[in-house]
């Protein structure tokens, strides 16, 4: 409700502007999508401009053919090049590991099949299943910590 | 997106070199080589005959291959010539061809086009007459088998080759 009492402060603030609301609707939308938005939406309709409605229902109806949350990919776990043998090969693109220097290899949670980061990421954009054996990558619930990969990514301009 | 392309790029690159080792041991594709110009890789053509005991089973078949910007995270898109192939799930007047594989909701990117072909060439010998594109052939497969293989063989000899 707090977020409603906020939202209700930026209306009544002259200095609003339409933008401005728009962008703290979406906002409040897709901070509460793990939860029915179907309450929150009735409420706001008669406030919502009619293009903003379309934009949401179209979200709501395309979420089954959605990947992972955006981070997902990135806190997967990394494999240690020690753990790659010289024949390794991504199954996406087709390259050996290890031609790379500096390989960014990645498994996936519960079935452990390795890809590269980037072709995985690729993928998982569209899908949420491993592409060799279509286990669902989400059904594991394991919590994605994205602090961890910010902080990871802010060790690699010292590092 | 330059590493979208790049994906692409050494993919079927892979792709080529393992077609050229593996295509002798897949006797019934007669061919399977990059089309047109053939510098980008992006077209294919393949040429097969028909599975045995099928009435495919003298003929020899062609399709084209189109290999998309997002390949291999994008199916293929596969079709035969038009009034080339006469089959349940293959529309006779465009050679569009209807196989679950080819389907993004199915689609992994684990199939390579040796896997597509060969696919394609199954499909001929067990047609999925649950979601047919010619209904009324589809109909005839699962009523009457020897009215099906006439039609196939007498459309099949008449197309201009």
């Amino acid at each position: 409700m707090n977020m409603i009492t906020n939202l209700v402060h930026y209306i009544l603030d002259e200095h609003s502007t339409r933008t401005g609301l728009r962008s703290q609707l979406n906002e409040m939308f897709f901070s509460n999508s793990t939860s029915d938005n179907s309450a929150l939406f009735q409420v706001l309709t008669q406030l919502i401009p009619e293009e903003l409605q379309q934009e949401w229902l179209e979200w709501i109806s395309d979420g089954e053919k959605r990947g992972v949350p955006e981070g997902f990919s990135d806190s997967l776990p990394r494999v240690a090049t020690t753990h790659l043998s010289p024949d390794d090969t991504c199954a996406i693109c087709c390259c050996v590991y290890l031609e790379d220097s500096y390989p960014l290899v990645v498994k996936l949670p519960n079935c452990n099949h390795k890809f590269d980061l980037q072709c995985i990421t690729l993928w998982l954009s569209k899908s949420s299943t491993c592409p060799m054996c279509r286990n669902d990558v989400m059904s594991s619930k394991t919590k994605i910590d994205t602090s961890m990969v910010e902080l990871e990514e802010d060790w690699g301009m010292y590092g | 997106m330059v590493h979208r392309a790049n994906n692409r790029a050494s993919r079927m690159l892979a792709e080529y070199k393992q077609i050229r080792e593996q295509l002798q041991s897949h006797e019934s594709i007669l061919m399977l080589c990059p089309a047109g110009d053939g510098g980008s890789l992006s077209k294919w053509e393949a040429q097969f005959c028909g599975p045995e005991n099928t009435p495919y089973a003298d003929f020899t078949f062609t399709l084209s291959i189109e290999i998309p910007e997002m390949y291999p995270n994008e199916p293929p898109n596969c079709r035969f010539p038009p009034n080339h192939i006469c089959h349940p799930n293959i529309k006779w007047s465009t050679g569009e061809v209807c196989l679950d594989l080819l389907k993004h909701e199915t689609w992994s990117p684990m199939y390579n086009l040796l896997q597509v072909v060969e696919a394609i060439r199954t499909l001929l010998a067990e047609p999925g007459v649950d979601s047919p594109l010619d209904v009324d052939l589809a109909k005839l497969y699962s009523v009457d088998k020897q009215a099906y293989q006439g039609l196939v063989t007498y459309r099949l000899c008449s197309r201009t080759l």
